[in-house]
């Protein structure tokens, strides 16, 4: 029987710690793919990560069944973001950048450089135009979990999806691609 | 290229995961391992409830009669610092306070609610260490507090956690500000 993310958090907060670690598996990844595309840089994504799953092990007890554990999350991690982003310098968009070069999964993936391109693109969106489009196309929540996870309501969040979508494929088109 | 291929193409490679490096995953762990356990009752707070609480005590009879819509009423919540004269129920003195305190005074409107508890980092954000006592359709209670900057929340028939709409949020509350602010003793 696979366990559900709620019955990992009864776990944890019964004394099983071994269950944070299962809790940390499951949505590590996709924490650390937001958090890089947002800061562009391994080390301080990996930074806003670990602050972002040490805050919510220490808020687990108020954590409600009926809740997607992984918006939940994703309410504090984008905090965290933010903050990294407010003390940082700009997103890397010289193709050159060892912050950016670090990011990619594959070095040798034959897509990479359309990837690299497209990081580009999106490092040039405003942040909150970043933030938007990431969190509905890319990480798939609803407009409804956006609002509570950015205090931006869904005409503002609409708005800012589709100014995204429209900038990057103006910024793609320019670089060649169709 | 039609714009939903154009997206899901571009959506496709933003997908690809950012590789997971062990040492990271490591650290994270031993943090864990490092860090005070969770309980039940914890800070921290949930997603979308506390937002429809963001009102003026203004508009307080606008509250209610949304808050009546949901089992209970809110309107204007108070809270003030009256060194020396507990004008409310008292609560227990909390052993673990050493120093110089102030009797800190919690009021709610709250006609329909069964019951309202006051949650905060002195207490434990514990929804049964302080509960608030009725007097007609308002609750409330006095505990001395130490002196200094103090988080707290109010826990509605034990189930809806809310700031204090006349109070300052707390901005390092990672959960939408939802808790709320009281610095007792004009400390800043």
């Amino acid at each position: 029987m696979e366990f559900t993310d709620a019955m990992l958090v009864a776990k944890v907060l019964q004394g099983d710690e071994g269950a944070f670690s299962l809790l940390v598996d499951r949505h590590y990844a996709r924490c650390l793919r937001y958090a890089a595309r947002m800061l562009g840089d391994r080390e301080e994504a990996e930074e806003a990560v670990q602050d972002t799953f040490l805050r919510v092990y220490g808020a687990l007890g108020r954590y409600r069944d009926e809740q997607r554990f992984a918006g939940w999350v994703f309410q504090v991690l984008v905090n965290r973001v933010r903050t990294y982003a407010g003390r940082r310098r700009p997103l890397p968009i010289d193709p050159a950048d060892a912050r950016l070069a670090e990011l990619p999964a594959r070095d040798a993936d034959p897509g990479l450089e359309l990837r690299e391109e497209i990081a580009r693109a999106v490092a040039r969106l405003d942040d909150d135009q970043r933030e938007a489009f990431l969190l509905k196309h890319v990480e798939d929540l609803t407009y409804e979990e956006m609002t509570a996870v950015t205090g931006a309501s869904v005409p503002a969040l609409k708005m800012r999806v589709k100014r995204a979508c429209d900038r990057l494929r103006e910024l793609l088109d320019g670089e060649g691609r169709a | 290229m039609r714009d939903e291929d154009w997206l899901t193409g571009v959506v496709d490679e933003l997908r690809h995961e950012v590789t997971v490096r062990p040492e990271a995953r490591a650290r994270l762990d031993a943090a864990v391992r490092a860090a005070p356990r969770p309980r039940r009752g914890g800070p921290g707070l949930w997603l979308i409830e506390p937002r429809t609480w963001r009102l003026s005590p203004l508009v307080g009879l606008a509250a209610a009669a949304a808050i009546g819509a949901i089992g209970f009423g809110l309107g204007t919540l108070r809270q003030e610092a009256a060194p020396g004269r507990p004008a409310a129920p008292a609560a227990a003195i909390p052993a673990a306070f050493s120093g110089p305190t102030e009797i800190v005074r919690f009021t709610v409107d709250a006609p329909d609610a069964r019951s309202v508890a006051l949650v905060g980092d002195f207490n434990g954000w514990d929804p049964a260490a302080t509960p608030l006592q009725r007097v007609g359709g308002r609750w409330m209670v006095a505990l001395p507090l130490p002196r200094g900057r103090h988080v707290y929340g109010f826990v509605v028939d034990g189930a809806s956690w809310i700031p204090d709409p006349a109070a300052p949020r707390d901005p390092g509350d990672d959960f939408g500000g939802t808790n709320s602010v009281v610095f007792v003793g004009g400390a800043s």
